[in-house]
Order: C-alpha cells, then sequence, then structure tokens
C-alpha cells in the first residue's frame, strides 16, 4: 500500500511537471506578469502575462505603450495601435512568448521591397456641412470621413515630436503612419476641426502666423491656449507675417534678405513664446519656400524640424528641415486621400 | 501530523494543482516558440529578407545560445549579407561619383535593406534626399523668379500645360498630347505639382515606344522622366525601363554595327546611360570606338591622297 506521506512527496518533487502551463521554466510563473526568461542585447524574451497586453510590454521595456508595433512585428502579429478598434490586439493570447527588440531591429524601416515614409498633411480651412466654399477649406463632413479612415484602418497618428525623434534616429519608422498639420490659424480650427480631432484623440500641429491672430477669420489666444493646455494640439511657427522666406524680388541686398528672415523668424517665436509660455522647435516655410540661408538660421536657432509643400512622404533619411508636406484641398475625395496617406515606396531592392 | 491530517493536506494540494490546470491558460512553450521563429525565419530567406530573418535566428540563439542549426545560419547569413553588402555599397558610391543619385540611392537603400543599421549608408541617402529638396527648392524659386519675366518659347509650351489640363489628359490616356503640350520645356522649371503629370506620361510613352522598337523616342521620353526631381519615388517601373531600354538600344546597336557604326555607338551610349552595368554593351562599345576611329582614320589617309 502507497504510504500518503510518500504520495505527498511525490507530489511536492515532481508535481511541477503535472502543470502544463509549469512546463516552461518556472512552476510557480502563475502568469499574472510577464516574466522575462531570456535576455541579451538585442532582444529580451518575456511572457504575457494574464491580464497583460502587448502595449503593458511595450511600456515597460520600450518606454511608450505606442511602440508596441515593434513586438508585434517582430513576432509575425499583425501590427495594432493604441488607437485601433478595441480587440485587435487579442491576437497575442496570455502565456505567449515574445521577443521584445532592445535596439530598433529596423530603424529606417527599409525592407527587400521598398521602405516606410511618413506622410505629413496640410490643412489650411474648415468649413461647415458637407461642401466647402472655397478651395484651402476642407468640409468638415469631409475631415471626419478622413479622420475615420485612418482611425478605422489602422493608422497611427504621430506628433512632430515623435517624427522628430524618428528623423534624428531615436525611433524607429512605424508602418501606417501619418502626421497632421493646420497652417495659418483660421477659427475654422477651434470651431470644426479641434473637436473631431478630440473626438479621435489625433495630435496635429497648427503653424501660426503670428500677426494673423486676433483678425476676423484667425483664432484668439485665448483659443490657441486652450488647444495647446490640451496636450493635443502644438502650436508652432509659420513667421511672422506670412512672407516668403526665399530671395524676392523685394529683397534689394543680401543684408536686408538676411535680416527679414531672421525678423521673420525671431518675432514669430517671441510672440509664440510671450502667450503660450513655450519656444517653438518647428517651422513651416510660408508658400513652402525655402532657401540654404533660412535652413542655416533654423538650426542656429534650435529648431528641430521645418516644412516645404513639396508633396510625397518622408523617409527616415529625408532632410528634417526640408521635409515634405501633401496639401489637402476641398477637391480631393476619399482616393484622392488614400493616396495622400500610403506611405510605403515600393522599390526592388534584392 | 496523524493520517487524516496528511489526507487533508494531500486533498488541498490537488485541488490546488486542479485550480492551477483550469485557470491557467496553456502557456506556449519554449520548443513551440523556436520552431515557429525557425519557421520564420526560412520563410524570410525566401522572400530575401535576409536582415529579418537574421533576426529571427538572433532571437532562437537569445533563447538557447548553443542552438547549432541557428548558429550555423547566422554565421552563414552574416557572411551573405556582409559581402552583398560590401558590393551594393561601392556600387552605390561610384554612382554617386558620376552624379548619378537616383542610381546611387537604389544602391544604399539595398544596403540598408540588408544590414538596417549600416550608418554610412543611412547618411548618404540622407545626402541625396538633401540635396535633392535643395534642388527643387532653387528651382522653384527660379521659376518663380522666371514667371516675373516674358517667358522664352520653350517655357511658354510648358506652362501651357496647366494642372487641370494635364490630369484631364493623363486620365484619358493621352500622354501624347500631353507631351506635345509641354513640348521642350524644362521639366524643373514648371509647376510643381504637375510634374508627377508628365513623369507618368513620359513613363507610358517610353513603354509603348519600346515596345514599337521606337528606341530614339523611348530613351527622349525615359530621360526625362530620370531628369523629373519631383516625380514621384518609382514603384520600380523606371528601373526597369532602364534596363530593358539599355538591352533594346545594345541589340539595335549590335544589329546596325556593320551598316552604320556612328548610330551603333550613340545607341550603345544611351545602353549604359541607362544601365552603367550593361556588361557586353560596355565591351561591344569599346570595339565600335575603336572600329570608329579606325574607320575616321582610314578616310582621313583617303582625304589626304
Amino acid at each position: 500500500m502507497i504510504r500518503i506521506d510518500r504520495l505527498l512527496l511525490v507530489f511536492i518533487l515532481f508535481g511541477g511537471a503535472l502543470n502544463p502551463s509549469a512546463l516552461a521554466f518556472s512552476f510557480t510563473d502563475r502568469l499574472t506578469t510577464s516574466s522575462e526568461i531570456a535576455r541579451d542585447k538585442s532582444f529580451a524574451i518575456v511572457r504575457l502575462g494574464a491580464g497583460q497586453s502587448v502595449e503593458d510590454i511595450a511600456q515597460r521595456y520600450l518606454g511608450a505603450r505606442n511602440q508596441a508595433w515593434q513586438i508585434y512585428e517582430l513576432n509575425g502579429y499583425p501590427t495594432t495601435h493604441d488607437n485601433s478598434p478595441p480587440g485587435r490586439n487579442s491576437a497575442v493570447a496570455t502565456g505567449s512568448l515574445l521577443a521584445v527588440p532592445l535596439q530598433p531591429a529596423n530603424p529606417a524601416g527599409v525592407f527587400a521591397d521598398g521602405y516606410r515614409a511618413i506622410p505629413i498633411l496640410c490643412y489650411h480651412q474648415f468649413s461647415p456641412g458637407a461642401k466647402a466654399r472655397n478651395q484651402l477649406a476642407v468640409a468638415a463632413q469631409v475631415f471626419e470621413e478622413q479622420l475615420a479612415y485612418l482611425a478605422g484602418n489602422g493608422f497611427q497618428v504621430i506628433s512632430l515630436a515623435e517624427l522628430s525623434a524618428i528623423l534624428a534616429s531615436r525611433l524607429p519608422v512605424p508602418e501606417k503612419t501619418v502626421v497632421l498639420t493646420i497652417d495659418d490659424g483660421y477659427r475654422s480650427i477651434y470651431t470644426l476641426a479641434y473637436p473631431l480631432l478630440k473626438k479621435y484623440n489625433f495630435p496635429a500641429t497648427v503653424f501660426l502666423y503670428t500677426d494673423f491672430v486676433g483678425g476676423a477669420a484667425a483664432l484668439s489666444w485665448q483659443q490657441l491656449q486652450e488647444m495647446h493646455d490640451s496636450g493635443l494640439i502644438d502650436i508652432q511657427s509659420h513667421t511672422k507675417t506670412h512672407t516668403s522666406l526665399a530671395v524676392t524680388s523685394n529683397d534689394t541686398n543680401q543684408t536686408s534678405y538676411h535680416a527679414r528672415v531672421r525678423s521673420e523668424i525671431e518675432q514669430a517665436e517671441q510672440t509664440l513664446e510671450r502667450h503660450l509660455d513655450a519656444k517653438p522647435r518647428f517651422l513651416s516655410y510660408p508658400y513652402g519656400d525655402s532657401s540654404d540661408y533660412t535652413v542655416d538660421v533654423l538650426k542656429q536657432s534650435g529648431y528641430a524640424l521645418a516644412m516645404t509643400v513639396e508633396r510625397g512622404p518622408n523617409p527616415a533619411f529625408a532632410d528634417p528641415y526640408l521635409l515634405r508636406r501633401t496639401m489637402v484641398y476641398n477637391n480631393h475625395d476619399l482616393d484622392d486621400f488614400k493616396q495622400f496617406v500610403h506611405g510605403y515606396v515600393a522599390k526592388n531592392l534584392p | 501530523m496523524n493520517h487524516y491530517g496528511r489526507v487533508y493536506l494531500l486533498l488541498i494540494m490537488l485541488t490546488l494543482l486542479l485550480q492551477a490546470c483550469v485557470s491557467a491558460p496553456p502557456s506556449e512553450t519554449v520548443e513551440h516558440y523556436i520552431a515557429a521563429r525557425k519557421n520564420s525565419a526560412y520563410q524570410l530567406q525566401q522572400n530575401n529578407q535576409l536582415a529579418a530573418a537574421l533576426d529571427q535566428w538572433r532571437i532562437v540563439q537569445t533563447l538557447v545560445p548553443h542552438d547549432s542549426e541557428a548558429t550555423q545560419a547566422i554565421t552563414a547569413l552574416s557572411n551573405q549579407i556582409a559581402q552583398q553588402t560590401r558590393r551594393f555599397y561601392a556600387r552605390g558610391r561610384s554612382h554617386l561619383a558620376r552624379n548619378d543619385l537616383r542610381s546611387a540611392e537604389l544602391n544604399f537603400l539595398k544596403v540598408l535593406s540588408l544590414q538596417p543599421h549600416h550608418q554610412d549608408a543611412f547618411e548618404e541617402l540622407q545626402k541625396i534626399n538633401s540635396a535633392r529638396m535643395r534642388a527643387a527648392q532653387r528651382n522653384k524659386t527660379a521659376s518663380e523668379a522666371k514667371r516675373s519675366t516674358p517667358p522664352a518659347n520653350a517655357q511658354t509650351l510648358g506652362q501651357q500645360l496647366t494642372f487641370a489640363r494635364a490630369a484631364e489628359l493623363l486620365q484619358a490616356k493621352n500622354y501624347h498630347a500631353l507631351s506635345t503640350l509641354m513640348g521642350p520645356a524644362d521639366i524643373n522649371g514648371i509647376e510643381q505639382r504637375v510634374r508627377p503629370l508628365v513623369y507618368e506620361a513620359d513613363i507610358n510613352l517610353a513603354a509603348q515606344y519600346s515596345a514599337a522598337h521606337n528606341h530614339t523616342s523611348a530613351a527622349k521620353h525615359l530621360e526625362r522622366a530620370i531628369q523629373n526631381t519631383d516625380a514621384p519615388q518609382s514603384d520600380g517601373r523606371l528601373e526597369n525601363l532602364k534596363k530593358q531600354l539599355a538591352n533594346d538600344n545594345y541589340l539595335y546597336a549590335k544589329g546596325i554595327l556593320g551598316k552604320d557604326i556612328d548610330r551603333s555607338v550613340a545607341a550603345l551610349e544611351r545602353a549604359l546611360r541607362f544601365d552603367p552595368e550593361h556588361v557586353q554593351a560596355r565591351i561591344l562599345l569599346t570595339q565600335a570606338s575603336r572600329m570608329q576611329a579606325n574607320l575616321k582614320r582610314i578616310e582621313q589617309r583617303g582625304s589626304v591622297q
């Protein structure tokens, strides 16, 4: 007859083997938190704990939830984002093993069939209803359709600060990523676009030319402050008076041209700092016009990014001071928009 | 502890064990995960995604540092990647020295697709991109300055091509009409947003002329597409056309070598402009140039006598 105390001993010694969930490494691993089971300089291998998401692991290892795409991608799962429809990350079951890249596997996003590039969209005005009145204005209904398309199709809308980190090789290029910018500072940004951006939780940058503020169709400083405080809308420089920063026929000599460029940039900067208590780091060139001198001034003044209106998306190796942007006008339909936000540049590279 | 106490303790432990089996979801085993990574590595390798395949093998090695299959695969892949990287990087530098930015860019991209952390290739791509954007900015300023002065004939032709008209013609696939309106105007001097449309027309016309064996016209449109600095990043059509037209011109040059040596040399030079690595064209051009020089010498002697 088998003695019970022997049974107890057998159970204590070998009991772990009876538990299928403990087969991996630890009998006591009840999967309540992720456990790291291996690591070297490139990867950590972790087990997804109960009630834990890949985003939690991204927060712990990569410093931000929206970097979870790196883990999905490396482990062959479809990529999802924080603003993706809920439930999409259920593809990764509790107890799954996941490799976490401790340094980006492919920082520039160049693959055998092409490379990733980030479109920056540029809006100006918005008008109520379904049909805009002028070419620069996009109807609120159309704008919402565009945002809904981004939200419903797995696009990640990032801020210019994140784009700056990507271009400085501090973050890798995610797929299906878009930046939203709005030039000039029309009041319709506050009345029509801002509520929609809040609804979809999409960050955007307003490039403001400071002389415009307070005008009949323009934003007020109070509205700008409110949007700035929301953390969703970034207010940046579009110069003081919206004159071209390239050499124009009015620039009689180099000295006066240099003085004009400096004044446009510095005065806008001072005004923005005075009203919003934040020094601008990004600038959009009025009419998209730049010059070598303007770029030098921006670099010396500590600006990180500046954008033109040359169409097309920006790869990781884009010039941060001459970024491409794609204008969205009222005559663009959703099919045009889909093309604008398509960031993958196909190339036959093997 | 008495007998009942031991039975009681055993029952509690069995209950706990059962609870663990039922409540904890089945965990993925390390063996299963490794098999999945290996499978993924082989698939990526088959699709020529060598860098991604190497990552999958390295994940296996993170878990099992002495996995012989992973060690062998990593050594073989690393060697293959290093060899190809050296070749593409050297080609990129060589194209850069000849100021052929498109080909240089393509080769540096190949380097990055193989070695995503190749800093030199990344920096070269940054420089190319920056140069292209600065050129576009200068052209924009120059074309705006030109607009304030009476346009030359060629410019007038280009200016007739408004965005709306170009889009309409492109939609109707009327590439010839679009090209006629463009005329001999400088591609980088016309309105910014019209340039990608002219590029599309040129690509299509080059393909059509190539199919009709009209090498000169095909080359004319292909060359303008190459010059078009505002062209959308190509989908491989441009590169394919360059290869195809290089070969067409080579075959054409070979066919007429015995009849018209000057035209043959011109066609071979075109072939090499489109594909500087077309070895047969290069060899034939050397031979043809020598023949051409000899013929000239003979002609000169004849005229002296």
